[in-house]
């Protein structure tokens, strides 16, 4: 690798001071990410694992942190795969599309793309009755296609993708051979089992028997002939089909779940699968989707929907497995949805995880971790947490005499238990607001917490050494911002590194391997254990760690450890020194899953927006959130950071925000202009966040119907209710259709949904009508908007064409 | 749309950072464009993805900076506006002899 001066450090350090100006508050939300989530998830293993050494407890967390990094690769594949099955049932129902588009692969123009020799001779495209495309055609231009070009790195590289023609073609490159190898295939089974069916096939075409009439009667000798067992097994429909049919009925097939074959549509779903699966234990493992539960029940609570929250939570799937059997009972579009928003919430917490992390290695709090002293004080707030939380009226019995411990002491242990503020100061809050409390505060001591405190500290000695201790076992504010400066700090030239490692690798794989292996011993220091994923490429940090260290070696230490010496409590407690190869080996080590998951960003964020635009799909609400509306509803206004929504099959409707020109770039270049459904209805749940998002239980679907018809619920929970009790029935909300007016005219006139499009450059919204986009009519405020609307109708346009 | 400092100056006084970002955006991706054939004349800008790819084989050091940046703004959403305008700006700076600044 070329040595590089990018960056300077002045101009690294003045960039990532900047971009930290912009987040002031991260140190809090890593503070509480730490306390709540982190260290429970250190704990547990720890627990679990009484024999662990130092090592062997390090190996355990590299070898989390790989399982986490490789969790994103499982679905690398995913959102190009998805927009491939668009352009193949587009080809499969457009015939006409499909020949054209085959002729024009073999123009000039597209030829000299691939550099290939060409014959100028015109072979005959269709069959006589021009039902057919000939397979002579099809083989040639299958032919004079580069064979590189079927190669799956092209899928990552983004290079040939664009626009939605070229989408289609490039879908084309991949299937044609595959196509014809499986029509050689299928005669030569049918030869093999009886010649005669090849014979009667090609003769029936030369007197132009249609299709239909060529397959009902071959069928039927087959049938004749054989058991039903022999032809099932045979798969003898599949393969008179292909040899009838051609490539029509091949891009049908690649799109059937239920094919024997191995389709598009199957690929898809095994992936989606796996990485569904693959991220959602990830979840579980780090805590994620207990910190998400614990959110939501705090805001569910708030809503006086407490028990739902409850009921959710009972009905997540804990187990692989458990999960893997739900999600077989969703369609495509909706594992579509949901890894979609599992991916965009990995982004999130592999973020937080890497800050934790890398305060962990910062202040070797790893190491004190392992100290049982460190495990019986977290003990001892385990059995805080219970006797806050259950005991909600807790009793009060004056016990003046006591020495130890006394209320001060309470409060103190209270105060190193709850280093956040907000915690200490909720908990004390509640302990004195009590009625009790207030009328005499001297008469309060709490027996419960006391004699817990007594429980795990005897003596009076123990509990002084433990609470100065820990203490000073949290970072403080500063020692976080300075750890977070050093993230920031690192971003860049990371950054830029990993590209160009990605780049070389797309480049030529077998060149970079060779010039950036791993020893061994190198790969269980890193990752803790030695791959046997064949897709995923390892190589050493050295040349990463000789750029940083040739550009910023000195520079970083002066001016971090520097930081450190400004402490105030640098005289108190030791500070590590700040070095660089150790700090950006971690860092990299860290750094690599998220940065995965941002290079697919782009993929997701488009095949989400195809999602949208894809008429056939299941969703009858998805598209692009508004943020205002004009008085009249001619007109909407989209912010710079807007969001992708859908209401899916799942437990929340899926939200990704994104920016508006990302989701510009990619219509104009996949449709040819700038217009998309609009997303409806965000009102229903606009501050209810729930990112545990799963499948529908049959018991959640049925407390969902109780408690929406529960008429005792306040408006807010009613209506949130209402919306996922229409996601769980797959139907449009009412709310939604609610919303619109009523077309104008006689009272008590019936009026339809009908769904919004915006253009995104002019922020006019439309409708469709008869295949073509109409401006919306003006809103004009009547008496009959009074009347509940209560059809809908289907969309008659297409999403877009070639 | 062509680059317009006069206009770009009067959007980011009334605060329509939308706006200069979308100039400032398009302008560079052209910028990289125009360099990127010098090195290869055939080609065609599809994605920021497709021209952070070729800035990578093509560019010098600091405009396949730019190009992994642009990439970066377009697709993370922990960026503030005001954030990617500054950065957007420095590097137009440094692709074209305008001095906005």
């Amino acid at each position: 690798m070329e040595s590089r001066d990018v960056w300077s450090f002045e101009s690294s350090l003045a960039s990532s001071k900047k971009f930290r100006s912009t987040k002031p508050r991260e140190y809090k939300y890593l503070q509480e990410f730490y306390f709540d989530t982190f260290i429970p998830y250190l704990r547990n293993i720890i627990n679990s694992h009484p024999e662990y050494s130092y090592e062997d407890l390090e190996r355990h967390i590299k070898i989390d942190i790989t399982k986490l990094s490789e969790a994103i690769f499982e679905g690398s594949d995913v959102y190009h795969i998805y927009l491939e099955t668009i352009a193949c049932n587009y080809l499969a129902n457009k015939p006409e599309k499909l020949s054209n588009l085959l002729d024009q692969m073999i123009k000039p123009e597209f030829r000299d793309t691939f550099e290939t020799d060409v014959y100028s001779y015109v072979l005959p495209r269709q069959n006589e009755d021009g039902s057919n495309l000939d397979d002579l055609f099809v083989e040639y231009v299958s032919s004079i296609m580069k064979p590189e070009y079927n190669s799956q790195q092209r899928i990552h590289n983004s290079e040939y993708g664009g626009t939605f023609k070229e989408m289609c073609m490039q879908y084309l490159v991949e299937a044609l051979p595959w196509y014809l190898e499986e029509k050689a295939s299928a005669e030569t089974r049918i030869t093999n089992t009886n010649p005669e069916y090849i014979a009667i096939i090609n003769s029936e075409r030369k007197k132009g028997t249609p299709n239909k009439d060529i397959f009902s009667k071959v069928k039927k000798l087959y049938t004749k002939e054989f058991e039903p067992t022999f032809i099932n097994s045979m798969n003898f429909d599949a393969d008179l089909n292909l040899l009838v049919y051609g490539l029509p009925f091949y891009l049908t097939n690649d799109l059937d779940e239920k094919s024997p074959d191995e389709t598009l549509a199957k690929i898809l779903r095994k992936n989606l699968k796996n990485s569904i699966v693959q991220i959602n234990s990830q979840f579980n493992k780090f805590g994620f989707t207990k910190r998400a539960q614990d959110i939501r029940k705090a805001k569910f609570t708030d809503l006086g929907i407490g028990n739902f929250a409850d009921r959710l939570t009972d009905a997540s799937y804990t187990s692989d497995e458990e999960l893997a059997a739900a999600i077989e009972q969703l369609d495509l579009e909706n594992l579509m949805a949901y890894n979609t928003s599992l991916t965009n919430r990995y982004s999130k917490e592999a973020t937080s995880l890497a800050e934790a992390f890398f305060v962990t290695y910062q202040y070797d709090l790893l190491r004190k971790f392992q100290d049982p002293e460190v495990e019986r004080f977290f003990r001892l707030k385990d059995a805080m947490d219970t006797h806050t939380e259950t005991d909600p009226n807790l009793v009060y019995i004056i016990d003046k005499n006591s020495e130890y411990p006394t209320k001060e002491d309470l409060f103190r242990a209270l105060r190193v238990l709850y280093p956040l503020k907000p915690s200490y100061i909720a908990i004390r809050k509640r302990i004195t607001s009590l009625p009790e409390a207030r009328k005499d505060a001297s008469k309060v001591s709490i027996p419960g917490l006391i004699h817990e405190i007594r429980k795990a500290y005897p003596t009076r000695e123990e509990f002084e050494r433990a609470m100065e201790r820990m203490q000073d076992f949290y970072p403080t504010q500063d020692e976080l911002n300075i750890a977070l400066d050093k993230m920031a700090f690192l971003f860049n030239p990371t950054k830029y590194f990993v590209n160009e490692v990605q780049d070389e690798i797309d480049t030529d794989q077998d060149a970079f391997e060779s010039s950036i292996n791993l020893t061994e011993e190198e790969e269980l220091e890193l990752f803790g254990n030695v791959s046997n994923n064949p897709n995923i490429i390892r190589y050493s940090q050295r040349p990463y760690i000789s750029y940083m260290l040739e550009n910023y070696e000195n520079q970083y230490k002066d001016y971090f450890d520097s930081r450190f010496r400004l402490l105030p409590e640098y005289s108190k407690k030791s500070h590590p020194e700040s070095d660089l190869s150790k700090d950006a080996s971690k860092y990299l080590r860290f750094y690599t899953p998220i940065f995965y998951s941002y290079k697919f960003k782009d993929n997701f964020i488009n095949s989400l927006v195809a999602l949208t635009l894809d008429n056939k799909s299941s969703f009858k609400n998805a598209g692009i959130i508004l943020d205002s509306e004009s008085d009249d509803k001619t007109y909407g206004r989209i912010s710079f950071l807007t969001g992708i929504g859908i209401d899916a099959n799942l437990t929340s409707p899926v939200q990704v925000h994104c920016i508006e020109p990302a989701i510009a770039a990619f219509l104009k270049e996949f449709t040819g202009d700038t217009i998309i459904p609009v997303y409806e209805g965000m009102d229903d749940y606009k501050g209810i966040s729930n990112q545990s998002v799963f499948p529908f239980s049959p018991g959640i679907k049925k407390h969902l119907k109780a408690l929406a018809k529960d008429t005792t619920l306040p408006e807010r929970a009613s209506a949130y209710v209402r919306r996922i009790n229409a996601l769980s029935l797959g139907k449009l909300p009412e709310s939604i259709i609610n919303a619109q007016p009523s077309s104008s005219g006689k009272s008590k006139k019936k009026s339809v949904f009908k769904r919004r499009y915006i253009d995104i450059k002019t922020g006019e919204l439309f409708n469709i009508e008869n295949g073509n986009y109409v401006p919306v009519q003006p809103y004009v405020q009547t008496i009959q908007d009074a009347i509940p609307l209560s059809d809908t109708t289907k969309d008659s346009g297409e999403g877009y064409e070639i | 749309m062509k680059f317009n400092k006069e206009l770009l100056i009067e959007n980011f006084e009334k605060k329509n950072y939308s706006f200069c970002i979308q100039m400032l955006t398009e302008n560079i991706i052209e910028k990289l464009t125009e360099e990127i054939k010098e090195h290869n004349p055939n080609f065609e800008y599809i994605n920021i993805t497709n021209l952070k790819t070729n800035a990578l084989k093509y560019l010098d050091n600091s405009n396949k900076q730019i190009a992994i940046q642009l990439h970066d703004f377009i697709y993370s959403e922990d960026y503030e506006e005001t954030f990617i305008l500054d950065a957007l700006l420095h590097m137009y700076e440094s692709l074209s002899d305008e001095n906005i600044y």
